[in-house]
């Protein structure tokens, strides 16, 4: 052997970095996943339950908290005679849930809540939300029991008279100013997280799906 | 099934009998269109978005080009399809969308002015007609010292 003296310090080198590298290894490939975050959307880590409240969906029936049980919840406010954040913030809505769908998970229930009760009646919200996406619901009622809901949402919602009168001698000629969070509500009726604008559907599909703990 | 050939010969008057057709100004004009075409104004991607049925409001969104060297100010908009129309813009202030009416809206030389849902729009109020994807239907723009401008909008599920 060349190097007799020195062989037993090159061994114990070579053992001892074997095992720095066992522990370095254990400690990097760890198989326990970190939990991943939503990227876009608010996560309320402790989920806050909405208030009692009593609308009526577009079918006639009574649509309260209890409704929301059974299933995850996507609650967007609006009204129908907003021509365009509404129709296009619903259109979204139809595309999420299709990818959430497309991706081997249940489709989440699409609430559409009008901001308008006094003049979406049941009837309008019936020609109105199913458009969308017969799934959906929407939900209008008297304007106490919605602001309720609005109230405890941190729903913004304020009437604003539209400038000019409108040909056919409409008397109600008003706009809502209104937010456009999307709410998502868990089985129990408590509101887990927040989606802003703008709304992008893959991210709101990613963001559902780490939220509700599906992938 | 019809074929037509047309020899050399038969091209060369068929041209002539264009050209006296068009009459001795027609060829001149036809120049002068063509050297007046850039300096215009133009509309593109007219379209309106398919409403569930019903709906009294709908949205229609287009561009609108100023190639002129001078400012043009659009006024309004009008369609025998619908009782009114205006010219709106969505704003997003906090979270909260506001729809407001806008009475003029000037377009500087040069500029691409561009309606886009969550942006400006065209509000048409109360539908005459079946708003069906796959129809078009007529929009007419006013300006401020300048000729109205007539486009054909389809109408589209909105994405």
């Amino acid at each position: 052997m060349p190097f007799p003296a020195k062989s037993p310090l090159i061994l114990l080198t070579a053992v001892i970095a074997l095992i720095g590298g066992i522990v370095a290894a254990r400690f990097l490939i760890s198989t326990e996943r970190v939990s991943p975050e939503p990227v876009n959307a608010t996560w309320l880590r402790a989920p806050r339950p909405l208030p009692e409240f009593e609308l009526l969906s577009h079918s006639g029936q009574v649509f309260n908290k209890e409704s929301l049980a059974g299933n995850w919840s996507i609650l967007f406010f609006g009204f129908t005679n907003c021509p365009d954040v509404c129709p296009t913030t619903l259109g979204t809505l139809n595309r999420v849930v299709g990818e959430i769908v497309a991706r081997g998970n249940r489709q989440p229930r699409v609430v559409f809540v009008s901001v308008d009760p006094m003049r979406d009646s049941v009837e309008k919200m019936a020609a109105y939300v199913p458009y969308f996406n017969s799934g959906f619901i929407g939900l209008t009622g008297d304007l106490a029991d919605l602001q309720t809901l609005t109230r405890e949402l941190g729903v913004a919602v304020s009437y604003s008279p539209l400038e000019s009168a409108v040909a056919d001698g409409e008397q109600q000629n008003y706009t809502v100013d209104h937010s456009t969070a999307l709410f998502l509500v868990d089985p129990d009726g408590r509101l887990n997280g927040i989606f802003g604008a703008p709304h992008i559907t893959e991210q709101i599909v990613d963001d559902y799906l780490i939220i509700t703990g599906q992938s | 099934m019809t074929t037509i050939s047309l020899s050399p010969a038969s091209l060369k008057s068929e041209y002539r009998r264009l050209f006296s057709r068009a009459g001795a100004w027609g060829f001149p004009l036809l120049l002068l269109c063509a050297c007046t075409q850039p300096e215009a104004v133009t509309i593109s991607d007219a379209w309106i978005r398919e409403a569930p049925p019903g709906a009294m409001r709908l949205a229609a969104y287009l561009v609108i080009e100023n190639k002129l060297s001078s400012t043009i100010t659009l006024t309004g908009v009008s369609s025998e399809s619908f009782a009114t129309a205006q010219i709106h813009q969505t704003t997003m202030d906090d979270g909260v969308a506001r729809m407001r009416m806008i009475d003029e809206l000037a377009i500087e030389p040069g500029q691409l002015q561009s309606f886009n849902p969550g942006g400006m729009h065209l509000m048409l109020i109360n539908p005459k007609v079946n708003v069906v994807a796959g129809d078009t239907i007529v929009l007419v723009l006013h300006f401020a010292k300048q000729a109205d401008l007539t486009v054909d909008a389809q109408i589209k599920v909105g994405q």
